[in-house]
């Protein structure tokens, strides 16, 4: 009841002003109270401390993998055509970037806010700008960190090959990456506010990634040869390149001066998202940041299917066995896969193609990203299986064996790597013609390795029942490692398909081929010996380790 | 009287399935609209719409002449959501007086103290509202809400995980509310606030399919 002391006061009128002069001080002492908040029980030494040892560990990594890769110096031959070709090529880059910006814009990204922030902020009487300059800066800002970050291992990689100092490639790396990734968050950011449609954003997109790729192959220049250029500053300084910072620059102001016209809709929708997905990261949960990645850009299944003859006749059939049905149920996910996502697919096959023509050539560091592209174009193709783990109370409530359920979901998308496998041996049977032969030979069994790693990071998450039981069995000393691990070894399992790439750099010959066929082909019906089994030997080491216990 | 709220062929989309069919719809200020409807009919994104939240396919939405969502607009109403949001790292009391001053009340410790005792959660102000339970969660967001200056409220199913003493608080608030010539929209199920209500506007499938007033209204069929 209420306390009859207390007058109820009627309710207040409403703002009779349309600007808030006192606003933005009221937004800059909620959020500086948050931060105290958050940051109020850490001394400023001991975050101090942490970041020299982070910024020590990273610069002894960069330093010990370049020693590391002990590659030749590249002829003066090689240095004329990568002064030649490298602005297209690198260019494509910045490219890609402005063209992945222009579509995260146009389905409402790049910014994020916390879903309080959506409810009470911007549904308050002060100007949006207020609320939106710093998120959106904060974007910017810790995106260009990340790519300079790459730049500088990029260059520092660079100058073990290449002439000019370290010192130079690194300053020039942190420049240009810190340049390409930047103007990918701020072309977002300009997309978003003058509501670029998505199918404009992708037609102009495509174009500029087209007209790039064209500079890279041939003479004529490209729309962001500057970006590229700025890369080699590391050998040779070309004073126009500073227009691709200016550019960035005036691109991110201009972002920033629109910043207050961001639309509360997808800012709303993505919100919903937002802390699920922090808490994913935060978890190391791979499979279920891939998921909220898609909702953030507003990926869904197809509403109408692909015309997929395997999946119609699948439809069709009346087979129960459980091979069967399980096909079945895979074809039927494979013909709801979004467009965008087979897009993106095939162009990671053709990074991938385009990594290992580079590792061929001598710089051995690419086979990484072979792996890399390997295993994050299985996981967009992995979409039975994932459904599977996805929804593993369904599976469990089926008379089958959960494992044999598994096994079986892998056939589909098996089949379905295929065609991406013959991409990605296109490419490098065009960029290396003397290696179309092995390409195309090997390029099925590097995929379906590929996907192994995928593989274990999807399957591996059957265990999660138990995590918490296998979590408490591990040693407090030794679960950071195993966290790290766990995200870890699936890409490295990927990056074994990259194997028979340096192999065949070292020995280009049929026998080497074929022995690293037979060797990857091992590997994968590992791999499926694992999925069918390894909840079975889970389940006995958690049961023995128990009963030691007890 | 003058309009509070004036809806111009206000429709909602997301790709091919209609949220809202094209609406017209015109609220007089000091007006009390309940806004009724099976779950799916469109009653949140009528009010989304209205808060400026969301976005219209097509049609314009004023709010006492100003476009939804503009500054102006902000300025006149206060939104009540299903789902109740808070920071993680802040209490009641907190976000009252933040979401009090930035609503530019400056004078909102009476009004706030008044909130608080009123919905029993006097005890809880120095408490975080995200570690709550999900009835006193919404009479923290009640209390968010009624604490900023408006003259036009949306509310959305308030009373959901509510007590009866948080039921009959928030009764009590719409009223005073209502006496004080604010206008307020409130979705809801709730027979006892539909009967109080001036005018009823009923949703299915997205499309308006009944504005009279309680007596008139089959609630029976629409709800």
């Amino acid at each position: 009841m209420t306390d009859p002391d207390i007058v109820p006061a009627p309710p207040s009128p409403a703002v009779d002003r349309t600007t808030s002069p006192t606003g933005a001080a009221v937004v800059g002492e909620l959020r500086r109270a948050r931060q105290h908040r958050r940051l109020g029980d850490q001394e400023w030494f001991d975050v101090a401390y942490r970041v020299y040892l982070v910024a020590l560990a990273a610069c002894a990594a960069i330093v010990a993998a370049s020693d590391a890769v002990n590659d030749a110096v590249v002829t003066r031959a090689t240095v004329a055509d990568i002064t030649r070709h490298g602005p297209g090529a690198l260019g494509l880059i910045a490219a890609v970037a402005v063209a992945a910006g222009l579509r995260s814009g146009a389905n409402g990204g790049p910014v994020a806010l916390e879903a309080p922030d959506v409810r009470h902020l911007l549904l308050a009487p002060i100007p949006r700008a207020v609320v939106m300059r710093r998120p959106v800066a904060q974007r910017i800002r810790s995106t260009a960190a990340a790519g300079a970050l790459v730049g500088v291992v990029a260059g520092v990689l660079a100058a073990r090959r290449l002439p000019g100092s370290t010192t130079a490639w690194a300053a020039a790396g942190a420049v240009a990456g810190g340049c390409a990734v930047a103007i990918f968050a701020a072309t977002a950011v300009v997309a978003h506010v003058t509501r670029v449609p998505q199918t404009l954003a992708t037609a102009c997109g495509a174009a500029l990634v087209g007209a790039q790729a064209v500079a890279a192959a041939t003479d004529v220049p490209g729309p962001a040869d500057t970006f590229g250029s700025l890369f080699l500053w590391g050998m040779r300084q070309h004073g126009v390149d500073v227009a691709a910072v200016t550019v960035t620059i005036g691109v991110v102001a201009f972002a920033l001066w629109r910043a207050g016209e961001l639309r509360p809709e997808p800012l709303l929708r993505r919100a919903d998202l937002v802390s699920q997905l922090r808490f994913a990261v935060t978890m190391q949960d791979l499979r279920t940041v891939v998921l909220l990645r898609r909702q953030m850009r507003n990926e869904h299944a197809r509403a109408r299917p692909w015309p997929i003859p395997f999946a119609r006749r699948a439809v069709r059939t009346s087979a129960t066995t459980l091979g069967a049905t399980v096909r079945r149920r895979g074809w039927h996910s494979i013909a709801r896969l979004p467009l965008a996502r087979l897009g993106r697919s095939g162009a990671l096959a053709i990074l991938a193609g385009f990594a290992v023509v580079v590792t061929l050539r001598g710089t051995t560091p690419a086979a990484i990203a072979i792996g890399v592209c390997l295993f994050a174009m299985s996981m967009e193709i992995l979409e039975p299986l994932s459904q599977e783990i996805d929804h593993r109370d369904l599976t469990g409530l089926s008379p089958a064996a959960t494992d044999a359920v598994l096994l079986r979901a892998l056939v589909v998308p098996a089949v379905i790597l295929v065609p991406f496998a013959l991409v990605g041996a296109a490419t490098i049977a065009v960029l290396e013609p003397r290696a179309a032969g092995a390409a195309f030979a090997l390029a099925v069994p590097c995929v379906l390795t590929g996907a192994c790693g995928a593989v274990v990071s999807i399957a591996g998450e059957t265990r999660s029942p138990d995590s918490t039981a296998s979590a408490s069995l591990t040693m407090p000393e030794f679960a950071g490692f195993a966290t790290v691990m766990r995200t870890l070894l699936p890409v490295a399992i990927s990056s074994v398909a990259a194997l028979p790439v340096l192999a065949m750099r070292a020995l280009p010959s049929a026998d080497t081929a074929v022995r690293s066929s037979i060797g990857l082909l091992l590997a994968v019906a590992a791999c499926a010996w694992w999925v069918r089994k390894h909840n079975d030997y889970g389940e006995r080491v958690r049961a023995f380790i128990e009963e030691g216990r007890r | 009287m003058t309009a509070a709220l004036v809806a111009d062929g206000v429709a909602k989309r997301y790709g091919n399935a209609v949220a809202l069919e094209p609406l017209e719809l015109t609220v007089t200020t000091g007006e009390r609209v309940s806004l009724i409807g099976h779950n799916g009919s469109g009653k949140s994104t009528l009010l989304r719409l209205c808060a400026g939240l969301i976005e219209p396919s097509e049609g314009t939405i004023a709010v006492a002449g100003h476009p939804a969502g503009s500054l102006a607009a902000r300025a006149q109403l206060s939104y009540l959501g299903d789902q109740p949001v808070f920071y993680d790292d802040l209490s009641v009391w907190e976000h009252i007086e933040y979401v009090a001053r930035l609503g530019g009340n400056g004078q909102w410790v009476p009004r706030a103290t008044e909130l608080v005792e009123r919905l029993g959660l006097a005890q809880r102000t120095d408490d975080l509202p995200a570690s709550f339970s999900r009835g006193l969660r919404q009479k923290a967001a009640i209390a968010l809400a009624f604490v900023r200056p408006f003259s036009l409220m949306l509310v959305d199913e308030p009373f959901v995980g509510l007590d009866v003493s948080g039921r009959r608080a928030l009764l009590e608030l719409l009223l005073d509310a209502q006496h004080a010539g604010v206008t307020l929209v409130v979705a809801t199920h709730e027979l006892a606030t539909i009967s109080a209500s001036h005018r009823v506007l009923a949703l299915r499938d997205g499309e308006l399919v009944f504005d009279g007033t309680p007596d008139e209204a089959d609630t029976a069929d629409v709800t």
